[in-house]
């Protein structure tokens, strides 16, 4: 075999990168502690559990609590979607009024993108206060933290002449960004929103099991007291309700080429 | 009669180290359709783009009738100096409509930017001038979906509703088919005639500029070569132009 390489070798590029990765992966095999006859023992009989009738009567909390889960991701969502619009201009390379003042915000919503949504919930529960705020306020600050950077880059990417051609029609500071570039970076913006709503009904679930509400709490419950009859109905109506977002957003995005 | 535009001794130096204009001096004039001739590179973008304040000089003065074109100006050049590009610089997605009111931006303030609402004496001139480049019929219909022959005539209306005193043309037919650039050359001097508007063309067909120009001037290496009318340029002076 020969590379396509002026020496037909490979490059010693690809040599290190390619060991680096072996090596990570033999260091990792103490780590996880692999153990097949044991972890497959255990999955089998775990899911051997759930052969058990759903519990039908726990089914109509099941509703209250999903809706929970949805609106707090919803809430999250869109305020997070109001607050990083006005700001992703002033973040963006090409379009900030101050390139300083363009770098201290993406600095400060790195600082937010930083931390998982669970340990923000944590630290904003003991500090504001347990509940469905603690939850909510902690979707909010890394949703401003990944839209802000993600319409930015959006911005950052869109063809010039446009832009410049408002510019040239006399368009002020405003008009330049809101109609020669930001009806290009739409479909970005609305897919990127979507797909926060996506990741944050997730993470609201998980989020829950703190306290927050929703339905990760009785999740959390049922694991825990091994109500298996009513861990199966979690598990699909989560599958469920995040299956239909998902086709929901394809469809908005799909209209909006 | 006062010129429209001036240039006084400009000199345009790109951080690059290239000279697009070299101590340059001209004037245009209301009403004359005056096309920039020369070879690839050799400084005609530049000279439109520096009258409507998209580039700035190194050195020298440029002015639109009474006003200096500098940052603080740049708005109020822009409402009297109109600019036509060659891959026409329009919003996609946007609707014909919206393009074309774009145009008047220069004259609204920020809530029109936020908003983007007009008021009527807006969309009535923006009805004329699609009217009077042939696509009254096609304004709700997405720019993007129209062809070049057409979405250089939304940018030539769009032109049209800064009722300015220039339209600047960068290569406005570069792009387009040879019986399209005849249609958008025809279109964009009846405006002009019509309008009383000063046309400043940059072209690479001669034969286009000699057929529609008032005015051929030869730019090469960023310093003007001649400036004269097509009837007084000799071939050999074309020739001159283009060689290496």
């Amino acid at each position: 075999m020969r590379c396509v390489t002026p020496n037909r070798a490979p490059r010693v590029g690809t040599i290190a990168g390619t060991s680096l990765v072996v090596v990570f992966l033999a260091a990792t095999y103490p780590l996880i502690q692999l153990d097949p006859g044991r972890n497959l023992g255990n999955l089998f009989s775990f899911l051997g559990r759930f052969a058990v009738a759903p519990n039908w009567d726990y089914a109509p909390k099941l509703g209250p609590r999903l809706w929970e889960t949805v609106l707090m991701a919803f809430v999250a969502t869109f305020w997070a979607i109001l607050i990083s619009f006005p700001i992703c201009f002033f973040a963006s390379q090409r379009f900030t009024s101050n390139k300083i003042l363009g770098a201290g915000i993406r600095g400060i919503v790195a600082v937010l993108r930083a931390f998982p949504e669970l340990m923000l919930a944590l630290l904003l529960a003991s500090s504001i206060g347990l509940g469905p705020i603690a939850g909510v306020v902690a979707l909010f600050l890394t949703t401003v933290g990944f839209l802000v950077k993600t319409f930015a880059e959006s911005l950052d990417v869109v063809d010039r002449k446009p832009v410049e051609g408002i510019t040239a029609a006399g368009a002020d500071w405003t008009g330049i960004r809101t109609i020669g570039a930001v009806p290009q970076a739409l479909p970005d913006f609305v897919g990127l929103s979507l797909y926060s709503f996506d990741v944050n009904i997730r993470a609201s679930a998980i989020i829950g099991a703190l306290g927050a509400g929703g339905i990760g709490y009785d999740i959390s419950q049922a694991v825990k007291l091994f109500q298996f009859d009513r861990l199966g109905l979690l598990i699909v109506s989560i599958y469920l309700i995040v299956a239909a977002i998902d086709v929901a957003s394809s469809q908005i995005r799909r209209r909006l080429h | 009669m006062q010129p429209i535009v001036r240039f006084g001794n400009v000199t345009k130096r790109f951080p690059n180290g290239v000279t697009a204009l070299n101590e340059v001096n001209l004037e245009f004039f209301p009403g004359q359709v005056a096309v920039v001739l020369g070879p690839s590179g050799a400084g005609k973008s530049t000279l439109l783009r520096i009258i409507n304040g998209l580039e700035s000089p190194t050195t020298g003065t440029v002015s639109v009738g009474d006003l200096a074109v500098t940052p603080a100006n740049h708005r109020a050049v822009r409402k009297r100096a109109g600019m036509v590009f060659q891959q026409f610089n329009l919003v996609p997605r946007l609707s014909v409509m919206a393009n074309v009111l774009c145009g008047r931006l220069a004259y609204r303030n920020i809530w029109t930017s936020l908003f983007f609402t007009f008021p009527a004496s807006d969309f009535e001139l923006a009805e004329k001038a699609l009217t009077a480049v042939g696509l009254a019929d096609r304004a709700w219909d997405r720019v993007d979906k129209l062809s070049g022959g057409q979405q250089q005539r939304v940018a030539i209306a769009r032109t049209v509703v800064q009722q300015g005193a220039v339209i600047l043309a960068d290569e406005p037919v570069a792009s387009l088919d040879p019986a399209t650039s005849i249609e958008i050359m025809d279109i964009l001097v009846k405006i002009a005639k019509e309008t009383g508007c000063s046309l400043i063309l940059n072209l690479h067909q001669v034969d286009l500029a000699l057929k529609y120009g008032e005015r051929i001037i030869g730019i090469k290496r960023g310093v003007v070569q001649f400036d004269s009318k097509p009837s007084d340029l000799g071939e050999d002076q074309i020739a001159a132009l283009y060689a290496a």
